[in-house]
């Protein structure tokens, strides 16, 4: 018999539905399951069991009543501590918020409170959301980056201690340690989740990330989410999609357009064989991969976008910088200082050069079902001082496009690597569904080597 | 100021953003800064090597 803790939202949410499982119990699960491991990996800032365990009995009762509300409904949910919860902390990893409590949701947890999620509390993050990262541990090896800025929403659903996280991502921070730690992660267009109440990054390269143990728990936690909401000026109206039904029912081979220049050339030769094996394995299963050569706007995708990150760093900690100096971590202060000495001129040319690069993108996305690339140049490295290498998602946060990472097996050294697709702007349903006949394909599932020992 | 003259080098745009954080933050805290303005000088090289289509309008958000 599966543990509850290794239910899938879909498995656990058919259960929850025909009246098996008791969001109660599940929660329980969970907290036993945080219990035995937190100690050792340290990815929580708090969980509120009192506020879960009322929310899960509400959802019980609702359930009894013959009200229940669709897949979401009594499953727990971990939220990366960068996104406001009404009553509770939001201290971005910083001491410079470490006593602040929010006094609304923000929009992603009131749509998820909307949908029957039951919040579990938040996970670590770097610092908001960049630079200096959290002390939670790799549980594939406690000498290396669980990767961040998701650190904790990554790490509690690899192990089993939440079944769904939400997380971010300005530069890699939801892909990057999706990959890292063996499970799936996404971020939608740029604009297709509200970011509002959401601790920002870079107002124009954040994105509500989501890290899941599937493709198919992904596309369910991104329909609860999405969608046009008035109080964030960068929301779209676009049509939010059906994602579950169309990552699931998603049954042709895929066209791939495959970027191997930057991305190949960058990794390291044990991803470089991994991806050909990979890309191999799919074209067995008869998609169609085909080598797309990069626009020249790429030359300075990671320049622009480094440029527009620690001005908007800048920007919003302007004058908290200036009153709680000694309060910043040293990483994020270094963004700050630097992104206030850069000429607005140079500003509004990234921005500039960020719009011909999404359409250069665009363009050559749309000849294809998906791209593809390695998810990271490598395997988590070995340091605890960075989050990792994050070029290979920054041309994509930078130009909004929609990625997933599926996990996709082993480098040499025993750890996790994950396949990164690419596509247009708004098309997940596209997206989910090639990722999810790619996760098919490949069948592939990682689980980090437990129990971890405390040292 | 950073000046934007295209012809100017990397090494010439991280001398004047290190001139820049001395006024702006003080010598010390612009020694600590240095690997992050070299960077950062690296980035603005780039971008001045590339200017965008004249014609090219900046789009804060991607609605559609």
């Amino acid at each position: 018999m599966t543990n509850l803790h290794d239910l899938t939202v879909g498995e656990a949410a058919a259960q929850i539905k025909d009246r098996e499982l008791s969001p109660v119990n599940l929660l329980q699960a969970f907290f036993e399951r945080i219990d035995a491991l937190e100690p050792s990996l340290e990815a929580w800032m708090y969980v509120d069991r009192e506020g879960a365990l009322g929310a899960a009995h509400k959802c019980e009762e609702e359930i009894a009543r013959g009200e229940y509300k669709g897949p979401l409904h009594g499953i727990p949910i971990a939220i990366k501590d960068i996104f406001h919860a009404d009553g509770l902390k939001t201290t971005a990893g910083s001491r410079v918020y470490e006593d602040f409590v929010a006094a609304y949701d923000s929009e992603v947890i009131a749509r998820l409170r909307e949908a029957g999620a039951v919040i579990m509390g938040k996970t670590t993050t770097a610092e908001f959301a960049a630079a200096d990262p959290p002390s939670t541990y790799y549980p594939w090896d406690r000498e290396r980056t669980p990767g961040g800025s998701s650190t904790g929403s990554a790490v509690a659903v690899s192990v089993g201690m939440c079944p769904i996280a939400i997380g971010s991502q300005g530069s890699a921070s939801t892909l990057r340690p999706a990959s890292y730690n063996g499970i799936v992660g996404l971020k939608a267009t740029y604009s297709r989740v509200s970011l509002y109440g959401m601790l920002p990054y870079s107002f124009t390269g954040d994105h509500v990330g989501i890290l899941a143990k599937n493709v198919e728990d992904a596309a369910i936690m991104l329909a609860a989410v999405a969608g046009y909401d008035p109080n964030d000026p960068s929301s779209s109206r676009e049509k939010v999609g059906d994602y579950r039904a169309a990552a699931l029912s998603w049954s042709k081979p895929p066209r791939i357009g495959r970027l191997r220049e930057y991305f190949e050339v960058n990794a390291d030769e044990g991803v470089r064989e991994h991806t050909d094996m990979v890309v191999q394995k799919l074209v067995e299963a008869r998609a169609v991969v085909e080598d797309v050569k990069l626009p020249a706007s790429f030359a300075t995708a990671h320049a622009a976008h480094g440029v527009l990150g620690r001005v908007h760093s800048a920007s919003f900690h302007h004058d908290a910088f200036l009153e709680k100096t000694d309060k910043f971590g040293p990483g994020k202060r270094l963004q700050i200082e630097a992104g206030g000495l850069v000429p607005a001129v140079r500003y509004v040319q990234a921005q500039r050069l960020r719009r011909e690069f999404r359409r250069d993108m665009e363009e050559i996305a749309a000849n294809y079902d998906v791209l593809l690339t390695p998810t990271t140049p490598g395997p988590s490295p070995k340091t605890r001082a960075t989050t990792g290498d994050r070029r290979f998602q920054i041309p994509w946060s930078y130009s909004g496009l929609p990625t997933i990472a599926i996990p996709s097996g082993l480098h040499p050294t025993a750890l996790p690597l994950g396949l990164q697709l690419i596509a247009p702007g708004f098309a997940e349903e596209q997206l989910l569904g090639v990722a999810h006949w790619c996760e098919r394909v490949l069948n592939v599932s990682l689980k980090p080597p437990l129990p971890v020992a405390v040292s | 100021m950073v000046s934007m003259d295209p012809k100017l080098s990397k090494e010439e745009i991280v001398a004047q953003l290190v001139e820049q954080a001395v006024a702006v933050w003080g010598p010390e805290r612009a020694e600590a800064l240095k690997a992050s303005l070299e960077e950062t000088g690296g980035n603005l090289w780039l971008l001045n090597q590339n200017l965008p289509r004249q014609e090219e309008e900046p789009a804060f958000f991607f609605k559609d």
